[in-house]
This record gives structure tokens, C-alpha cells and sequence, in this order.
């Protein structure tokens, strides 16, 4: 059917490019939304440093904290003020691994359980298998409170 | 004929796409009122559209009670997740409507006799997975409406005759609407309906239009039982066409909601914020709530019959259809009692939907739901309270000093009896605010600075300790 050709190109045109719009129009904001965690990882604030016994925020030897706000199963913080009064914050995640170390007050030496990870009083890697220092956050004192420039969310 | 191999024949081979294709697209139908005929493929294009938005909107959703408000409102700051909330909230609203309407089309249309029965009963299990989507998908956000229209929603089953406290108890998950109750809503929104409408619906729909060449036969059949004959037309691409021009329509007004009106949110489901909250009745249950307020099913005793007896035994009567009525004729002119019928029905719900407009929806559901809900949401509300006194005494260190269920210190005075010794909720308050005026000699600290709202969830907590 000659005459028949053209428009039956034309409907399924209609059909199959009506199909592409709702599926593309569904699925872009999909993928979106999806790669949000990705996309707005670049966002940080402050957040504040919180102790389980509020008088460590003056504690001149690490005490483990947590960031306000953050998850409970997120890794915690060390914490301590330097001898200048100057907050020190360094992230208990173990370079290495992801796991988180533990400060060996009596030995002046973080200690990851893991895999026999050693860094010093600085976070500096000493022994082990960690690749880097623990990292060092940004902190500043307000109103005899640490904050901390974190990630957001 | 259809291309749809760009994989040089390797598809066609291992799955027959091609063959599977044709197969479905295959058959013509009879082209008076196509237009009316396309619904069944939009609710196809909406179900897609739910299926892919739901997914990615439950990556940013915990279904918890004190998660689940904020997940939607951090959804809501991302203009993606807005835009995908708004299509899931319009397209399920869309969904019933156009559902509604395709099995009334299906029934004066007699499309439920002869081999496409099945059909016909896929369609009239699908409107109730609908319906049932949405009621648990309301609950999701639990915002103030959510929580007090699944109280009300448990209160309504629980006047059911005999067994209503129990589907109560099945339906919150316990005595409550608390967490246990959004958990289970959410594993039927998110798991079970998905699962059904695969298995019930998507499965035996596409086994029938493999079976091949049913357009014709119903058509053929049509044809000659109703006199002189019809031109048909091929399904692809004339009628698929019309099918995705009228999908492409709705789409746009889909999208078109999601990015300029508001989809609905109310304020959390706090305890402040549910206190005097009256909920109002959603669209798609107006009829039945209609029904509740005019006698006899304004009287508890016969509540069930409105609620829960009549839309069953409709549904039942529906699903059954294709076996209770053997009358040949597809013509509507000698079918009078079907029709009678069908226009009885589809005017009791309009009427009861007008009645419940002009009644004043508010005062409406407040009058159902009196019938035992209210108490319900009055409970709903202490629970929440509790919880949020249990969360206060742990802010505010009060384990330091009193003991409850064996854990805390041993200043002060074991409060794991405090509701018995005094389980009024002023004194508490004033007790909180200065506990020598109530305790001589008391040296617990006021805790006069706490806000009302502390004050009164600390109490009730201290209340329900017996």
C-alpha cells in the first residue's frame, strides 16, 4: 500500500518518540536524583564537636567525640586542645582500612586493632600498613565549643 | 515490520524479541470510540512512571517515625527529588481516576464477555492494588494527616463485627499507630503490592497477548453479533498511535503538576502538632465516608455495612462478572438489567461523592471517626508524647540520679511506679517546675526552664510508668 507508507511511518514516529519522552523525562531527574549523594558532595559546614562528658572540651589529652549531627555509626573524632589552648581534631578513621583506632594514652600512640595500625600523638603513620596520617580537621573555638568544617550530610 | 533488533539478529536469537513483539502488537480492533479506548495503555505509561520514580525516592527514605518527615523534606530540597515526588503523589491520583474509568468503559462496553475475560478481571484486581497503593502510599511521608488518617482508617475496621479489634491490631501492628505500624505500611507500599502487581497483573496480561490474535476474535464476534459489519484496524501502529498520543497528553499534565503546584505536605506528626488536628477525608474515599454519615450506616452497629461490606461485595460482584452474567449480547440497548446496574452504581458514587462536598468534608470525617477513632488518635498522640518524655529524661541526664526498670542512680527515687503514685498529669508538671512544692524537703533540681512542650511529654511519660 503505497499511499499507506508515509503515515504509518509518521504514527509509529508518534509512538515510539512518545515512549522516548515519558521514559527520558522519568528517568534523567531518576538518574538525578540518584547520583545526588555524588553531586553535592562539594557542600560543607561547621559542626560542632560533641563530648559525652562536656568538660573534655577543655581536655588537654585526645578523648573520642562525635560531630553533631552525624550518624550514630559514623566514625567519631580525637579531640583535645593543644598547649596553646588551640584545638587539635583528628578523624578516627583509620587510614588503611576504615577502621576506627583507638589512643593508646599510655604508650602516646593512636593503635588500629584491624591490622596493627600505629600513628603518633600527630596522626602521623608510624607503623603498619596505613598509607597516610589520620586526617587533620579544620577547627576553631567558639564560645568554649570545637567546631569542625565537616561534609554536609 | 517492527524494528527492533539493532543487535544483528544475536537478541532475536537467544530471547525472540522480535517474534514476542509482533505477537503483542499483532490483532486489529473495531475503531468506533478509540479515543475511549486508549486509558488502558496511559494507566500501562502511569504504572511505568511509578515504577521508576518510587524506586529512587525510596533511597532517600527511612520508614521511621522520626526519619521518615525529614527524609521527605530533604527530598523536597532537591529539585530532582521534588520534581519525582510530585509525578509519584499526581500519577497515582491520575491512576485511580483513569483505572475508575477504563472498567466502567469496560462494562457498558461488554468488553468483560467472551476470551477477553481475563482481561476484565486483571483490570477490576488492579483498580483494588490501586487503591491499596495508595492508601499505604499516604502514609510514607508521616506528616499529621498521614498519622491521624491511619488512625482513623484502623478506627473504621475496628467497628467491624467480631473480628474488628483484631484487623485493628493487624492494621497498626499492635494497640498504636507507631513505628511498627509505618514499618509494615511501608513493606506493603514498597514490596508486596510491587510484587503483586507483577504477578497478578503485569504476568497474565502479557501471557494472554501472547496467546495471540484475542483482538480479532472478540472483534470478529462483535461484528457479527451486532449487525452489519465494521471496518477494523490494525493495533500497530493506528490504535498504538492514538494509545501513546493521549499517555503523551497525560504526561504533560503529570509533569506539569509535579513542577508547578504543591504536592501535598503537612506539618510533622508531633505530638503539638496532632493535638486538636482534625484529618480531612482523601478524594478517593469521600463516597464511602459520604455513605457513613446517612442512616442506617450512621449508627456504629451498622457502620461495616457502608465501610466494608459494600465496597466488598461490589468488588466481588465485579471480579465474578464474566461468570454471573451469560447473557450473549455485547449491544447495551439488550442489556437493560446490566445496564440498570451499572448506572445504579456509578450514581451512588457520584451522588455520595457530591453529598460528602457540600456536607463539609472536615465535619464529615470527624463524625466517622467519632465512632471509636478519636479515642484512637487521643492514644496516638500520649504514645507519641511518651516517647518524646523518654527521649527528654535521657537529654536531660535524669538516669543520673533515679532509677527506672532497674537502670539510673540512686539519688533519687526509683520512678518505676511514678504513674500509679501520681497519675495526674498537673501535678507532674508542677512538680517538674518546682519539686518542693509538691515534695518536701525535695532536692532535685527545678527544671522549670524546659519548654511546655517538654514539660507535658516528660509528664506523660512519668504517667505511664505503673
Amino acid at each position: 500500500m503505497p499511499e499507506g507508507t508515509g503515515r504509518r511511518r509518521f504514527l509509529e514516529t508518534i509512538i515510539k518518540g512518545s515512549l522516548l519522552i515519558i521514559s527520558a523525562l522519568t528517568i534523567i531527574p531518576g538518574v538525578g536524583m540518584l547520583l545526588a549523594p555524588v553531586l553535592s558532595r562539594g557542600a560543607r559546614k561547621l559542626a560542632k564537636v560533641v563530648f559525652a562528658n562536656p568538660q573534655d572540651a577543655q581536655s588537654t589529652t585526645f578523648v573520642l567525640a562525635r560531630l553533631e549531627g552525624s550518624d550514630e555509626t559514623a566514625p567519631g573524632v580525637f579531640a583535645k586542645r593543644g598547649p596553646d589552648g588551640k584545638p587539635v581534631v583528628l578523624s578516627s578513621m583509620c587510614t588503611h582500612a576504615g577502621c576506627p583506632v583507638e589512643w593508646h594514652g599510655n604508650e602516646n600512640r593512636f593503635f588500629c586493632p584491624c591490622h596493627r595500625g600505629i600513628f603518633d600523638a600527630d596522626g602521623k603513620n608510624v607503623g603498619g600498613p596505613p598509607p597516610k596520617p589520620l586526617a587533620r580537621l579544620a577547627a576553631t573555638v567558639r564560645d568554649g565549643d570545637i567546631y569542625v568544617e565537616a561534609s554536609e550530610a | 515490520m517492527i524494528h527492533l533488533d539493532a543487535t544483528g539478529g544475536w537478541l532475536e536469537d537467544r530471547l525472540h524479541l522480535r517474534t514476542v513483539a509482533a505477537r503483542i502488537l499483532s490483532g486489529s480492533v473495531d475503531p468506533r470510540w478509540a479515543w475511549l479506548r486508549t486509558t488502558g495503555m496511559v494507566c500501562l505509561m502511569l504504572v511505568l512512571i511509578e515504577c521508576i520514580t518510587g524506586p529512587i525516592l525510596g533511597l532517600y527514605y527511612t520508614p521511621s517515625p522520626t526519619a521518615a518527615y525529614k527524609d521527605i523534606l530533604a527530598i523536597e530540597q532537591n529539585p530532582f527529588g521534588r520534581f519525582l515526588r510530585g509525578m509519584h503523589h499526581w500519577s497515582s491520583a491520575a491512576l485511580i481516576l483513569l483505572t475508575v474509568f477504563t472498567v466502567a468503559r469496560m462494562f457498558f462496553g461488554a468488553e468483560y464477555k467472551g476470551r477477553r475475560d481475563v482481561v476484565w478481571i486483571v483490570s477490576v484486581i488492579f483498580l483494588q492494588v490501586v487503591l491499596f497503593f495508595q492508601i499505604s502510599g499516604h502514609a510514607m511521608p508521616w506528616d499529621t494527616n498521614a498519622v491521624s488518617t491511619v488512625t482513623v482508617e484502623a478506627g473504621i475496621t475496628n467497628n467491624v463485627w467480631v473480628a474488628g479489634p483484631e484487623i485493628k491490631r493487624l492494621i497498626l501492628g499492635g494497640s498504636t499507630t507507631g513505628a511498627v505500624t509505618l514499618a509494615r505500611w511501608y513493606g506493603v507500599h514498597a514490596l508486596l503490592l510491587p510484587l503483586s502487581l507483577v504477578g497478578a497483573i503485569g504476568l497474565p496480561l502479557l501471557l494472554h497477548r501472547l496467546r495471540g490474535d484475542l483482538r480479532d476474535s472478540w472483534d470478529s464476534r462483535e461484528s457479527s453479533a451486532s449487525g452489519p459489519h465494521h471496518t477494523t484496524e490494525h493495533y500497530y501502529p493506528f490504535h498504538m498511535a492514538r494509545e501513546m498520543l493521549a499517555a503523551i497528553g497525560v504526561f504533560a499534565i503529570m509533569a506539569g503538576l509535579a513542577l508547578f503546584a504543591k504536592t501535598p505536605l503537612e506539618k510533622e506528626a508531633t505530638a503539638a502538632n496532632l493535638s486538636g488536628y482534625v484529618a480531612r477525608s482523601e478524594w478517593y474515599v469521600l463516597p464511602m465516608h459520604a455513605a457513613t454519615l446517612l442512616p442506617p450506616f450512621n449508627n456504629p452497629a451498622f457502620e461495616p455495612l457502608a465501610t466494608v461490606v459494600g465496597p466488598g461485595a461490589l468488588f466481588t460482584v465485579l471480579l465474578l462478572l464474566p461468570f454471573l452474567d451469560r447473557n450473549p449480547e455485547r449491544r447495551l440497548s439488550k442489556r437493560r438489567f446490566a445496564a440498570a446496574c451499572g448506572v445504579f452504581t456509578l450514581a451512588s458514587v457520584f451522588g455520595l461523592y457530591g453529598f460528602a462536598l457540600v456536607k463539609e468534608r472536615r465535619q464529615a470525617v470527624h463524625e466517622t471517626s467519632s465512632a471509636g477513632s478519636s479515642g484512637l488518635v487521643a492514644a496516638a498522640v500520649d504514645a507519641i508524647l511518651v516517647e518524646q518524655g523518654k527521649s527528654v529524661y535521657s537529654m536531660q541526664g535524669c538516669g543520673n540520679c533515679h532509677t527506672i526498670g532497674g537502670a539510673g542512680g540512686k539519688v533519687g527515687p526509683d520512678l518505676t511506679k511514678a504513674g500509679s503514685l501520681h497519675p495526674d498529669r498537673q501535678w507532674q508538671i508542677d512538680h517538674l517546675i518546682k519539686p518542693g512544692s509538691k515534695v518536701a524537703g525535695s532536692t532535685m533540681p527545678a527544671y522549670g526552664q524546659l519548654k511546655k512542650e517538654e514539660l507535658q511529654a516528660l509528664a506523660e511519660y512519668m504517667i505511664s510508668l505503673k
